[in-house]
């Protein structure tokens, strides 16, 4: 780019050298001539300014030479078929209006020494008025002026010159032009065109349905911006169609669930109430007790499957209350004890004392502890230890902000690592009952609440869940 | 009246029982009959509910405890025996076939001002619950829910009539 500025100003500075040289000239030749034509005026011989003028056709730079009278008609020419055919009012009247002489370049232009462009030679035209001196007076009467000395110079010369010059300014520098245009090309290709491209394809990808597709691109800020718009935009889609996605599964899996909730209840209410009347009709015979107190198990699993799903699809809204949550341990336990599940099991319990109330969803909390324990007590299959701790801890680290800890362990067989990372998946299980949402529901639950659930795990030693709830 | 009354049901228990040869539940029910009729001073429950296994089983077992019990499966039923009956407790499903228990419930305490109600239901509908508890039922119940819970407290409710 410079050096196409630089190219430029040499040019012109060179065309500007020449047009000085021709003007110099050309008033150097006018001087003579004017001097000439006053010899011969003054002395009265003019029959012999047509000779001169006829000698003028040597000197080969000039293209006409001419003398106009006052009106001005051509009184004498070097080169009669030279002359301009639109005679020369218009050069006069420039004189009387600035009072100089008038100099051209002709054909005028940008410049008129790229003459090969346009079919016009060029040339430089000057026109100077001859003055009405006292001595003049005795042939020519009034006016100011007696009549007008025109030279036209031949510039073809100084065209061939300067356009050989630009010619050779040309060619030599094609390569250089030639490895400018490659190099911007290949920069544009580089830092635009291919990232661009890049990032078309991606958009066609993520037409075709790739959600989530990233492009990786080297360039320039301006393009770089669009690809990062485009990954986040991409990005963005993904999240909001997985949601939306989601969203419809749920709503559909929530109306499924809550059509068969409504009527796996309503059985389980039918069983429940005859078990209930059977069992106050069995008080004379033991050994059947037993038996129903095998349904009513089964009925609470059922109740609990039937729960866990229809709040894994219809989350709803926390109704907190002031909650107690050791009384609710007891309360789980104590219920739990009754179970055959548990019959090989012991409970342990360290309940802490004075724990504040915390405003929670009690029937939540209920569910998850409730989740937490059944999942400990099939863990052990051939017995074990279930133990029930609470306690409050503060945040060391942090703002020093109060919790409340419930751990729930069990010695059972323990979970993989490799499954340790999932049994918080929703329909994730390792158990031939169940289908995988208790744990979920776990942590949902903990989290609404703005709690934490941590799970730590040994095979062949056991698992502990840690919850901690935060207080106030 | 419903299909299953407590007379038909009781009726159908007596069949059951002597095709099965059990003298000792149809001696029951023969017993329980004659309760029914002879004693007055019992508190008169409405149960409604479409579960048909649930309500009559429930019905019996309140009989049992000492309520004289009518049942109906739908609200229109519900409204038919409420006015014959003038029950003093209602048990209302609010899912039922035709009018929802909220209505139902809000024209038996229109009909008896001094009637208690508790509402049952088997899932989460909470403006039907809101609105049936600002219409002046004691508390909803979700099924499948604890019997000697239910008993405990309609004697609890049962207590505050008499005195």
């Amino acid at each position: 780019m410079i050096v196409v500025i630089w190219q430029y100003f040499d040019l012109k500075a060179y065309q500007e050298t020449i047009q000085k040289t021709l003007f110099k000239e050309t008033s150097n030749l006018l001087t003579v001539i004017k001097r000439d034509t006053w010899d011969y005026m003054e002395t009265a011989r003019q029959y012999q300014i047509g000779v001169i003028f006829k000698e003028y056709r040597q000197i080969e730079r000039i293209k006409v030479a001419y003398l106009l009278d006052a009106q001005g008609k051509v009184a004498y020419a070097s080169h009669p078929e030279n002359l301009s055919p639109y005679g020369f009012e218009e050069q006069i009247k420039e004189i009387s209006l600035t009072g100089k002489d008038y100099h051209r370049f002709k054909p005028e232009g940008v410049s008129p020494f790229l003459a090969f462009l346009g079919k016009e030679e060029p040339y430089f035209s000057s026109l100077t008025p001859l003055e009405n001196k006292p001595s003049c007076q005795r042939c020519h009467s009034s006016g100011k002026t007696v009549g007008y000395l025109g030279l036209e110079l031949d510039a073809r010369r100084e065209a061939e010159v300067f356009t050989s010059r630009l010619k050779r300014i040309l060619i030599l520098s094609a390569p250089f032009y030639l490895f400018a245009i490659i190099n911007i090309f290949l920069f544009l290709y580089i830092n635009v065109f291919h990232p661009l491209e890049i990032v078309r394809q991606g958009m066609l990808k993520v037409k075709e349905g790739q959600l989530g597709l990233k492009v990786k691109t080297k360039s320039i800020d301006e393009i770089g911006q669009i690809a990062h718009t485009f990954n986040l935009m991409s990005e963005n889609l993904k999240i909001l169609t997985e949601e939306l996605v989601k969203k419809e599964k749920m709503a559909v899996l929530g109306q499924m669930a809550a059509g068969v909730a409504h009527e796996v209840r309503n059985l389980l209410l039918g069983i429940k109430t005859s078990t209930y009347y059977l069992r106050r009709k069995l008080e004379s015979h033991p050994e059947l007790t037993r038996t129903v107190g095998d349904i009513d198990t089964g009925v609470r699993r059922a109740e609990r499957t039937v729960t866990n799903v229809l709040q894994y699809t219809q989350p709803g809204e926390l109704s907190r209350e002031a909650v107690n949550i050791n009384q609710i341990i007891e309360e789980i336990l104590s219920s739990a004890e009754k179970e055959r599940l548990f019959t090989r099991v012991e409970i342990k319990k360290n309940l802490g004392l004075s724990l504040p109330l915390l405003t929670l969803d009690s029937e939540r909390l209920r569910q998850s502890i409730y989740n937490l324990v059944l999942n400990a007590a099939q863990a052990m299959p051939k017995g074990g230890q279930l133990s029930i701790s609470t306690r409050i801890v503060a945040n060391q680290i942090a703002d020093k902000s109060k919790f409340v800890e419930i751990r729930i362990e069990d010695t059972g067989e323990g979970i993989t690592e490799e499954n340790l990372k999932n049994v918080f998946n929703p329909f994730f299980t390792t158990k031939a009952k169940g289908i995988g949402l208790g744990l979920t529901i776990v942590k949902e639950n903990i989290e609404k609440h703005q709690g934490k659930i941590k799970v730590e795990s040994t095979v062949g030693k056991g698992t502990t869940f840690i919850i901690q709830l935060p207080v106030g | 009246m419903g299909r299953f009354s407590t007379r038909t049901l009781v009726a159908h228990r007596l069949f059951a029982g002597d095709i099965l040869g059990n003298e000792e539940v149809a001696k029951k029910f023969l017993k329980e009959i004659a309760k029914g009729t002879s004693e007055k001073g019992r508190i008169r429950v409405l149960v409604v509910d479409d579960e048909e296994i649930f309500r009559e089983t429930f019905a019996e077992i309140l009989i049992e405890e000492g309520y004289e019990v009518f049942t109906a499966g739908s609200g229109e039923e519900a409204i038919e025996l409420a006015k014959e009956k003038k029950p003093q407790v209602v048990f209302m499903d609010i899912k039922l076939p035709g009018v929802n228990g909220c209505e139902v419930w809000k024209m038996v305490k229109k009909m008896y001002p001094q009637v208690k109600g508790i509402m049952v239901t088997a899932y989460s509908v909470p403006d039907l619950v809101k609105e049936a508890l600002k219409e002046g039922a004691i508390t909803c119940l979700y099924k499948p829910f604890e019997l000697p819970e239910v008993i405990k407290l309609l004697k609890k409710i049962t207590e505050e009539e008499n005195s």
